[in-house]
């Protein structure tokens, strides 16, 4: 093959390499499915369920849970905050008191 | 130091709690015999959600608020103080409004740690959602609404996700001009020491000392009377093994994903990889209810085998590896495959013979931090293992909700020690680099 036509070559072949391969998208398509399909299939499984599914949603119990996460969800959130903050700004007052110890 | 609690799955963090503070516990048993106590303060239910979950997700926020820190100009304390407000005043008006970003990254990191975690709140017995998701799907008549209540607790985190972009808001928070970055200037705490430093150590015994505390003394109790290492031994063979097949597996599935996402990006690769990203949305019970559902219904063949469980872990893991994987493969450049290319090699061949190799730490490392995290998975493990397979987190959950402890801290010791192995990996590779 003469110079000319490989690099002619290379050419065609790098311009082929804007469309992804066969082995790359097919793997990667049913990937990015596969981790829909746990969430597909609670949706098929609440549909199924037709008007119970909307009774068990406005349930008091329902709202009652809701309740519970969002209050445990509020107080963690709230108590992490409370800890981390000084203690963040702390240590990095700490770190810089023993580097500059002159100073303090 | 402080944060290594986040190696602490949080159903060892429930197992402390209980042992510790629950009936029947060292504090109760310690305090009967001193004064005669026989009742504590209801430790199930919020109370002790609520204490354990925040020991252990203060960490997210506290390790995006440092690194905040750092990067401030003090600068603009200075103007502050130069302007004549005072120091607690400057805190709240300049410093915390700059923290506010990370704050708000931190906490929605610890928000979504607190509604997907199954752990602590069914230890706990607190009724949040995963807690009863599970119990609805364990009496197997309500299975409708287990799943129901799956979909409302991913609109719940979905919610969350929202709020915090909003919460983010227009403001800008870099600088008009570069400015010249210098070293903080240290406060003097002054007296003010000893009530920063007692805090810092009133957290630190309860995160840190507490835990050990109770497994050293639970574990030692377990050998005085006899007990053996024997029963532990299967579930740690079964969590390597489960871990180490999903930590390989999840990494040679990101690496398609991440191939398609960096170097053909298009409209249909986008959308592959957020898809692969659904799995930290979602908890890990709602991932592993709808696979038991598809698995039912549709490959009854899968179900109750160690795939299925497996499959389970990559929905779960796939994001992180895909992260770990990405970052590596941004590093090398397009030219080194075109060099290839002009050589005469066939893409595929180039793929195995060049890419790869130079990808190699990055897919390493990625499936080292899968291993660990799939060792401390546990609704999955729970609603995904076939009948009889056990693994150590499987192993402290049952233990500890039927309240024998010794077994319990036996297996959570074996788990941190198994569990260091790779993080100790980590690590070393890490400092290497550095030195």
């Amino acid at each position: 093959m003469s110079p000319i036509h490989s690099i002619l070559g290379v050419r065609r072949r790098l311009l082929a390499r804007q469309q992804p391969s066969v082995v790359i998208w097919i793997p990667a398509t049913l990937i990015g499915l596969t981790a829909f399909l746990p969430l597909l299939y609670l949706l098929i499984r609440t549909v199924g369920l037709g008007n119970d599914a909307w009774d068990i949603l406005f349930r008091t119990r329902t709202l009652v849970i809701l309740g519970n996460t969002a209050v445990l969800t509020a107080i963690v959130t709230a108590a992490s905050t409370a800890i981390a903050v000084p203690v963040a700004c702390s240590r990095y007052g700490q770190t810089f008191l023993s580097d500059e110890r002159g100073q303090c | 130091m402080t944060a290594l609690s986040l190696v602490v799955p949080s159903y060892i963090g429930g197992f402390v709690i209980v042992a510790a503070l629950g009936p029947r516990g060292m504090f109760q048993s310690l305090l009967s015999k001193l004064f005669n106590i026989e009742h504590l303060p209801e430790i199930y239910g919020l109370p002790g959600a609520a204490l354990t979950l925040t020991l252990l997700s203060y960490p997210y926020i506290l390790l995006t608020v440092r690194s905040a820190l750092w990067g401030m100009d003090p600068a603009l304390e200075e103007a502050s103080r130069s302007l004549g407000y005072s120091r607690w005043a400057t805190f709240w008006k300049v410093t915390i409004p700059q923290l506010r970003p990370a704050i708000s990254v931190g906490a929605l990191l610890v928000g979504l740690y607190t509604l997907s975690d199954f752990g602590a709140v069914s230890l706990l017995r607190f009724d949040s959602f995963t807690r009863v998701i599970y119990l609805a799907y364990q009496s197997s008549f309500d299975r409708g609404i287990a799943a129901a209540l799956s979909l409302l607790l991913v609109l719940v985190a979905l919610m969350l996700l929202m709020l915090e972009a909003w919460t983010r808001g227009r403001s800008r928070y870099y600088r008009s001009d570069s400015g010249s970055p210098r070293a903080l200037r240290p406060i003097a705490l002054g007296v003010w020491r000893w009530p920063a430093l007692a805090f810092c150590g009133v957290v630190v015994i309860l995160a840190l000392a507490l835990p050990m505390a109770v497994l050293g003394y639970w574990m030692v109790r377990g050998m005085q009377a006899g007990q053996s290492l024997d029963l532990a031994w299967t579930p740690m063979m079964n969590s390597i093994y489960v871990s180490g097949l999903a930590a390989v597996i999840t990494v040679a599935a990101s690496v398609p994903v991440a191939v398609l996402a960096v170097r053909y990006p298009s409209r249909l690769s986008g959308f592959v990889e957020r898809s692969a990203y659904i799995g930290f949305a979602l908890p890990g019970i709602v991932v592993s209810l709808g696979l038991v559902f598809f698995g039912v219904r549709y490959a009854p063949l899968l179900y109750q085998t160690l795939m299925m469980l497996v499959i389970a872990y990559v929905i779960l893991l796939l994001p992180q590896a895909i992260g770990a994987v990405k970052s590596s493969f941004l590093q090398v450049s397009p030219r080194m495959e075109e060099a290839a290319l002009s050589l005469g090699r066939r893409p595929m061949q180039i793929m195995v013979r060049v890419t790869l190799p130079l990808i190699r730490t990055g897919m390493l490392a990625g499936a080292g931090l899968m291993f660990l995290t799939a060792m401390k998975e546990l609704p999955a493990t729970l609603l995904l293992s076939p009948i009889g397979f056990k693994t150590l987190a499987t192993t402290i959950w049952s233990a500890t909700e039927e309240a024998f402890f010794t077994r319990a801290a036996t297996s959570a010791i074996l788990l941190v020690l198994v569990s260091s192995v790779p993080m100790a990996f980590l690590t070393l590779r890490e400092s290497g680099r550095k030195g």
